[in-house]
């Protein structure tokens, strides 16, 4: 668990407003499991859009799931008018995703002024079993001053 | 668990520790060694710096892979060989200190890949904090 303060008293209510923007998580159904400051898991549940040809869950999906858990993660203790971009990952794929269930799981290691760094988890669940998928690092940025919604204001919706 | 409180003298934890090789050059001394979790630490000499007072990243980068691997031939079967594939290291913050910590505790031991994490810390006084992170990969020969 996570023991950083955050800046931002209000974090839940902007984490889960974030998450609620972000057509991709909406797309592949994922949802906020657990959210404290500088700690945040996300789930998603099994669909054969979402696997490989083996019927495992997509590689690129986990490590989708695990990005977006260790940047709000991060986003849950950024000060007030700040958004979070993902600058660097890293991760390693320990078993198959088979099951029904996927769980992310990122905590923060590090608060820097501009540079963040978190430690995260992937498990699977199947029969009530867990069998971690992933484990990576993460470095994600602090963008003070700019909005979080919406695009950064770098791609207009329509174009 | 092998503990060792006088980071003076010489390692009686194994083998590996006893070699003339690159950890002796350096004076890495083995803490504590445990199936699956090794721990390393390394006093600071000005000639491992490149500033003043900061142990060069290159041996932080030294400590880690040392660390990762002790950890995972700890748990690797007899007669099997274990050579590092890649090694990712996060660095928050300028390794400033008497002493590295090097900790490693393996994730995964699989038949071929081992995945090991390990955390660094430096002591400076009487605190200690983590200035750096690794996620390695090790392959079986």
């Amino acid at each position: 668990m996570s023991e950083f303060d955050t800046k931002n008293p209000n974090f839940d209510q902007v984490v889960r407003d974030s998450f609620s923007r972000q057509p991709f998580m909406s797309f592949i159904g994922a949802k906020i499991e657990d959210l404290q400051p500088g700690s945040c898991s996300l789930s998603v549940e099994r669909r054969a859009e979402l696997t490989q040809q083996h019927g495992f869950f997509h590689g690129g999906l986990v490590g989708s799931l695990l990005d977006s858990a260790a940047g709000y993660a991060a986003f849950s203790l950024y000060p007030e008018n700040s958004t979070v971009l993902t600058i660097d990952m890293k991760v390693n794929f320990l078993n198959p995703a088979s099951g029904g269930e996927l769980f992310a799981v990122a905590n923060v290691v590090n608060v820097g002024t501009k540079i963040y760094h978190l430690k995260g988890d992937v498990y699977s669940l199947k029969d009530g079993k867990k069998t971690h998928c992933m484990t990576g690092v993460f470095t994600m940025m602090c963008l003070l001053g700019m909005s979080d919604a919406p695009n950064l204001g770098r791609v207009k919706e329509d174009a | 668990m092998t503990t060792k409180e006088n980071a003076n003298e010489p390692s009686n934890l194994g083998a590996i520790f006893d070699v003339p090789n690159f950890m002796h050059h350096l004076g890495v001394d083995a803490v504590s060694l445990e199936a699956g979790s090794c721990e390393l630490r390394l006093n600071f000499q000005e000639n491992l710096s490149v500033t003043k007072g900061v142990f060069h990243t290159g041996v932080v980068a030294a400590m880690f892979d040392m660390a990762v691997t002790t950890a995972a031939k700890n748990v690797a079967p007899d007669g099997v060989k274990l050579v590092i594939a890649e090694q990712k290291l996060n660095i928050f913050a300028p390794a400033k200190g008497n002493q590295l910590i090097a900790v490693a505790t393996v994730v995964k031991a699989g038949r071929t890949l081992t995945v090991v994490e390990a955390n660094l810390y430096v002591i400076k006084g009487s605190t200690r904090t983590q200035c750096a992170l690794s996620l390695a990969t090790l392959i079986a020969e």
